[in-house]
């Protein structure tokens, strides 16, 4: 059995009057400690299924199972204990509490779970070491986004689910950061799945799902992942 | 432009229809309660007006102390001004039903008059002689109904019927009287002083000596006018102070007219009783000498009879001498029968001796015979001749004893006619001692009369002149009171709206502000296409104007209709006036929208002009979210050390949103506010009964003596008083009002003077003391003591001094030596010996404070009536039956304070929700990331709710300050000259005020938790800001 295993997984949207397919029966599984990137253009469904994937959204139909429970048979407050204890989520524009300093956005994490890392160690481990006291808005984006992975890696999660972290950043904080989650993937043995429209990058990945109008139309294993500093896009 | 604008405007009111909605809300609660309270103020004068104008209330009320005559009546029409005038007839009379007693008001029913109509209710109005109508609770009180009926009695010594045609009347209907627009039901000279209930019987009824007890005027060019305006009162006032005038001129006229009549009659009667005594004098003198002539007659009788009875004793002895004579004689006639039968025994022995010697003696013989013969011859001749002296003198002894019978029986008449005349002289003594008793009863009678007549002509001597009391329509019961309140409630509809029309404007503020920052790249859009800013503005003007203009057109329809209503109806407890008119004042509801559009509007423009400011090119890039700062707090370690984490965040966000954390605030505030000012308006008003009758006055009964009452009548009616088994103990003083001012004059107000008897026993009948501190004070030699409301209308202060007239007298100043708690009245008490230095005389005594045991009205209804029967009494009067017509009011007052929660209830609802929904839409993204790193539902609540809860505490405590000034201003509104409300507001009012703030901002906070539930992270994460 596969660490994550998603099997016909469906959901529909409304938008007023007409019914949207956002996943027709998605399947895909990725083994524990893999760096999996999943890939597609627009309206694919790829932010779909990691929402539900996070426990941020249900499916309608089909079963998704993560290390053995099935999360898609997860009442409400099942699910926001996985999201609390079992999800760190990165989000394409970083999502920091500006009202709270980059420690204190960890710490804001760090607080609510069972064995959280000391958040100024990951601060450190992020790179951030000197900038743990300034408020988001004194950050550059590169430094917001690793202050975002830093919060959910301090929660020591099973898994690390990334919507798009580098899409609102340049070329080099970009590849900064991919490196930092590859990085810690390979350090930590930290399950991480990226999402990315940027197929370009999909060769740092131990394992590719590509989607297409709902579905996964190709999953394949890498077995010679190349470390971010040799991509170029 | 304009279509699209307001296609614009439409779409944007449905999307954002919480805010609005919010906006429309608090408008409408403003303009509702600016115009509904001002318009309840206006509805009850004009309701008030009305069926006063209808039933025709008499403008003028005269009343003359000894009545009013033909010429005073002729003298009143006469005076400019008068309309209209009915002379008619009211007396006070009593009523008994199953032992107890009221005291009624009888009023004449005519309906010529066409003047003080009663209403009526039920049933028909009088029309028969023997007919009546009553007031509703007059048949409630007793359980009766229409068709029973009402016997009266004059409620002293003398038979009604000498007032009343008929003692006993059916009472055919119920009324209101225009007359009694209160509960109250003011004085009565009867019972213990007050009137319970009042009644019209027919005009008729009333007996006429050609004196009316009051005639009722209407002044001329007033009906059209609202009768609590001072246009209305200054006429009247005018037309009233002329017939004073008249009155004093009739005064002296009057006092002739009926001197005049009283002193002829006055002098006729002395005439008759001068006539009457010489008449009893004549009529005994009279008598007596009939008595004195027959007494004569039987003395000469009876000396007659004496002088008779003396011929008979003398006569009775002549006859006894002769008789003796004659017995004396018959004895010696017996003598003398007895010496010849001796000699004639003697003759016949010689004889037979001679015979016998016959023949011895021959011749000598017979010469001896012879001679012995011879002398029986003479012998025969003797005893013949004495036979003759005995017949004639037994003739004689007959002859005597019947002269001495005959003599007896003049005896015995003669003493029969001195018996008869005994009897007739003691007969006539008797006659005599009667004659001059019944005469000196006679004359004590007249004698008695003469006094009688003395007194009533010294009465009528020492006459005050009649005077007329000319009485406007604030003379009735109630009726003052009635326009005081409604200008009270006028002046709080002025101050309560502006907090409302605050919480509007910030509202207001806080909404536009947010649909500005919201549609910033629209407005870059529109800026960066050529719209001028006055174009785009207009759209937020429209957003904020539209609720406004709705709200404000609702809320007034609503206030004006509601208010009114509700706040009459529950004074209508206290006044007896019909169902009000609410008709909408639109005068009052332009204000009220003006001021909303004031609020809201500069609110809206504000919002806009700062975004306006910013370039279309920064504009159409989205604004940098609000940079997090340290605050104030981190500086200090020692404090922040002490947060936890969650604390820390807490105190973060309600520092970085300060208009939100103002706006709450405030609108929470203003909450507690109404809360606090609500309760304590109660407090205020409740406490102070039972602070003045419990801890500041302990007296429960006062007697009251007229002017004239001399001492031995107050001895007199404090002796009945202490022999009462009610009595506790008791205070003499003199009460008398003076004017008092400040040393130099100045304001001047009516102050009631107390001069206790003895200082000594004061403590039991008056507490002097601080109102906040309680230190009490001693009532001395060393100056007055002034009550408080007094002190401060004054401005003296103790050690000042003050000055007091008594009337027309001379003016004193006396130093304050302290400043004493009291709520009703003003009062100066002063020991005797101070009002005998400064106004060179004794006082006066005319009162009786006392303590007695109150418990039962019955007794205490009892002991009043005994008291005024007394002479000199002219008041009995209970604090409980003063403290009886505060609850009332206060019942009132409960209703204020509902409406006052149910306000602030609503105006909590809003903000809170407002606030709360603007909260949660502008922080959605933080909520939403908070959801995603996955804070359970309960922590995602509290971390809003944390800070409304702080937010809340802020505000209840700012409330608690604000409601304490708004209670003062509540309070200093309310009260008027002679009166002083509580400033205290209890500690339960403080909690519960704060209490119920925190239950409504707990009733917002379950509203929004199914909204914070709702939110969708995907969404709300999913784009930039």
């Amino acid at each position: 059995m596969p660490y994550i295993s998603l099997t016909d997984v469906r959901k529909t949207y409304r938008m007023g009057e007409v019914d949207v397919k956002a996943l027709d029966g998605a399947e895909f599984f990725i083994e524990k400690g893999e760096f999996a990137i999943i890939a597609g253009p627009s309206g694919a469904g790829k932010s779909t299924v990691l929402n539900i994937l996070g426990g941020m959204d249900t499916c309608d139909s089909g079963e998704i199972t993560v290390d053995g429970s099935a999360v898609s048979k997860y009442s409400r407050r099942q699910l926001i204990a996985y999201r609390r204890h079992d999800i760190g989520f990165v989000f394409q524009f970083y999502n920091l509490m500006q009202n709270l300093t980059a420690l204190e956005n960890v710490e804001l994490a760090s607080q609510i779970c069972k064995n959280p890392l000391n958040p100024r160690a990951v601060m450190a481990d992020v790179g951030l070491a000197e900038r743990m006291n300034n408020f988001p808005a004194q950050l550059s984006g590169g430094e917001q986004q690793r202050v975002s992975i830093a919060r959910a890696l301090a929660k020591n999660p099973k898994l690390l689910l990334c919507d798009e972290p580098t899409g609102a950043l340049d070329y080099v904080t970009g590849k900064g950061i991919l490196k930092l989650l590859q990085d810690t993937c390979r350090e930590k043995k930290m399950t991480v799945v990226v999402i990315t429209h940027n197929a370009a990058i999909a060769p740092m990945a131990d394992r590719i799902i590509r989607f297409r109008n709902g579905r996964v139309s190709e999953m394949s294993v890498n077995a010679e992942p190349l470390p971010v500093e040799r991509i170029e896009w | 432009m304009r279509r699209s604008l307001f296609k614009d405007v439409y779409r944007e009111i449905i999307n954002t229809r919480g805010r609005f909605l919010g906006i429309l809300a608090i408008v409408s609660l403003g303009v509702a309660f600016y115009t509904g309270l001002g318009a309840t103020g206006f509805d009850m004068k004009i309701t008030g007006d009305r069926y006063l104008t209808e039933r025709r209330l008499m403008d003028i009320r005269v009343v003359g102390t000894y009545g009013l005559n033909d010429n005073d009546i002729k003298a009143i029409r006469a005076v400019p001004g008068v309309e209209s005038l009915y002379p008619s007839y009211s007396m006070d009379a009593q009523t008994e039903y199953n032992g107890q007693t009221v005291n009624m008001k009888v009023h004449a029913y005519d309906p010529e008059t066409g003047m003080n109509q009663p209403l009526p209710v039920n049933g028909a109005l009088p029309y028969a002689a023997g007919d009546c109508v009553v007031e509703e609770r007059f048949l409630r009180y007793f359980n009766l109904s229409v068709g029973d009926r009402v016997t009266l009695q004059s409620g002293k010594d003398s038979d009604i019927r000498n007032q009343l045609r008929n003692r006993t009347y059916e009472i055919t209907g119920t009324v209101k009287s225009p007359l009694y627009i209160s509960e109250e039901r003011g004085a009565s000279s009867i019972g213990r002083g007050e009137t319970d209930f009042y009644m019209y019987i027919p005009q008729a009824n009333f007996i006429n000596s050609g004196v009316y007890t009051e005639a009722y005027i209407l002044v001329e060019g007033v009906s059209g006018l609202m009768c609590f305006s001072d246009e209305y009162k200054d006429k009247v006032e005018a037309v009233a102070d002329l017939i004073e005038d008249a009155g004093e001129i009739r005064a002296g006229e009057r006092a002739r007219e009926m001197t005049a009549a009283a002193y002829a009659n006055l002098r006729a009667s002395e005439t008759a009783l001068e006539e009457n005594r010489a008449e009893t004098r004549r009529l005994t003198d009279e008598n007596a000498a009939a008595l004195a002539e027959a007494t004569g007659t039987i003395t000469s009788s009876y000396t007659d009879i004496t002088g008779s009875l003396t011929d008979i004793f003398m006569q009775e002895y002549a006859l006894d001498q002769q008789l003796a004579q004659v017995t004396s004689s018959l004895v010696a006639l017996r003598d003398a029968e007895a010496l010849l039968d001796a000699q004639e025994q003697d003759l016949y022995a010689a004889r037979r001796e001679v015979m016998d010697n016959e023949p011895y003696l021959g011749a000598e013989f017979s010469v001896q015979m012879s001679d012995i013969d011879d002398g029986l011859a003479e012998i025969s001749d003797g005893r013949f001749a004495l036979s003759q002296n005995k017949k004639t003198l037994y003739e004689s002894f007959n002859r005597l004893t019947e002269g001495k019978e005959q003599l007896y029986d003049a005896l015995g008449s003669a003493y029969g006619g001195t018996g008869t005349l005994a009897g007739a002289g003691y007969g006539i003594t008797e006659q005599t001692a009667e004659l001059a008793a019944e005469r000196a009863r006679l004359l004590a009678r007249l004698d008695a009369a003469t006094e009688d007549l003395e007194k009533a002509r010294e009465d009528l001597d020492d006459l005050d002149d009649p005077e007329w009391y000319v009485l406007d329509r604030e003379g009735n019961p109630g009726y003052a009171s009635y326009a005081d309140d409604t200008d009270k409630i006028t002046a709080i509809g002025r101050v309560f709206p502006l907090i409302f029309f605050l919480v509007a404007a910030l509202v207001c503020l806080t909404s536009m502000t947010r649909l500005v920052e919201e549609r910033r790249t629209e407005i870059g859009t529109l800026k960066s296409l050529g719209y001028s800013g006055g174009w785009i503005v207009l759209k937020y003007i429209v957003y904020a104007v539209l609720p406004t203009v709705i709200g404000g057109a609702a809320g007034g329809y609503i206030g004006m209709n509601l208010f009114p209503q509700l706040i009459i109806d529950a004074y209508s407890m206290l006044y007896s006036i019909p169902s009000p008119d609410t008709p909408m004042h639109n005068g009052l509801w332009a204000q009220g929208l003006l001021m909303g559009l004031a609020a809201t509007g500069l609110a809206a423009t504000v919002a806009c002009v700062n975004e306006l400011r910013e370039n279309p090119s920064s504009l159409l890039r989205p604004k940098a979210p609000k940079a997090g700062k340290r605050n104030l707090i981190e500086f200090i370690p020692f404090v922040w050390m002490l947060l936890n984490f969650i604390q820390k965040v807490t105190v973060r966000n309600l520092l970085r949103y300060k208009k939100r954390l103002f706006m709450t605030v405030i609108g929470i505030s203003g909450c507690t506010a109404l809360l606090l000012t609500g309760y304590g308006v109660r407090d205020s008003i409740a406490g102070i009964t039972d602070i003045q009758f419990g801890e500041v006055n302990h007296y429960n009964m006062s007697v009251t003596f007229a002017d004239s009452a001399a001492g031995q009548d107050i001895t007199r009616a404090s002796d009945i008083l202490e022999a009462s088994p009610l009595y506790r103990r008791g205070l003499t003083a003199r009460q008398k009002t003076m004017d008092a001012s400040e040393a130099d004059g100045g304001k001047v107000y009516q102050a009631t003077v107390i001069i206790p008897e003895t200082a000594d026993d004061l403590e039991h009948f008056f507490t002097f003391r601080d109102r906040e501190t309680h230190a009490e004070y001693t009532l001395n030699e060393n100056g007055v003591i002034i009550t408080e409301k007094l002190s401060r209308l004054l401005e003296i202060a103790p050690g000042d001094r003050m000055t007091l007239r008594d009337g027309d007298g001379p003016y004193v100043t006396v130093p304050v030596a302290a400043v004493m708690e009291t709520y009703f009245l003003h009062y100066v008490y002063m020991t005797a010996e101070t009002y005998q230095a400064v106004f060179g005389e004794a006082p006066e005594y005319n009162t009786i404070f006392s303590v007695v045991d109150d418990e039962s009205a019955h007794e205490t209804d009892a002991l009043a009536a005994v008291l005024l029967d007394e002479r000199g009494v002219s008041g009995v009067s209970f604090i409980k039956s003063m403290i009886g017509n505060f609850s009332d009011i206060i019942s009132n007052l409960d209703f204020v304070v509902y409406v006052l929660i149910a306000s602030a209830g609503a105006l909590a609802l809003v903000v809170l929700l407002n606030l709360t929904n603007i909260n949660i839409n502008e922080r959605v993204r933080e909520l939403a990331t908070i959801e995603v790193l996955g804070f359970y539902d309960s922590e995602v609540s509290a971390y809003i709710y944390r800070e409304n809860a702080i937010l809340t505490i802020l505000g209840a405590g700012a409330g608690l300050l604000l409601g304490m000034s708004l209670h003062l201003y509540v309070i200093i509104t309310v009260e008027t000259d002679i009166m002083m409300f509580g400033r205290e507001i209890k500690t339960a009012s403080y909690l519960l005020s704060v209490a119920l703030t925190f239950l409504f901002a707990l009733a917002v906070n379950l509203m929004t938790a199914n909204k914070l539930k709702k939110i969708n992270m995907v969404e709300a994460l999913k784009s930039a800001e």
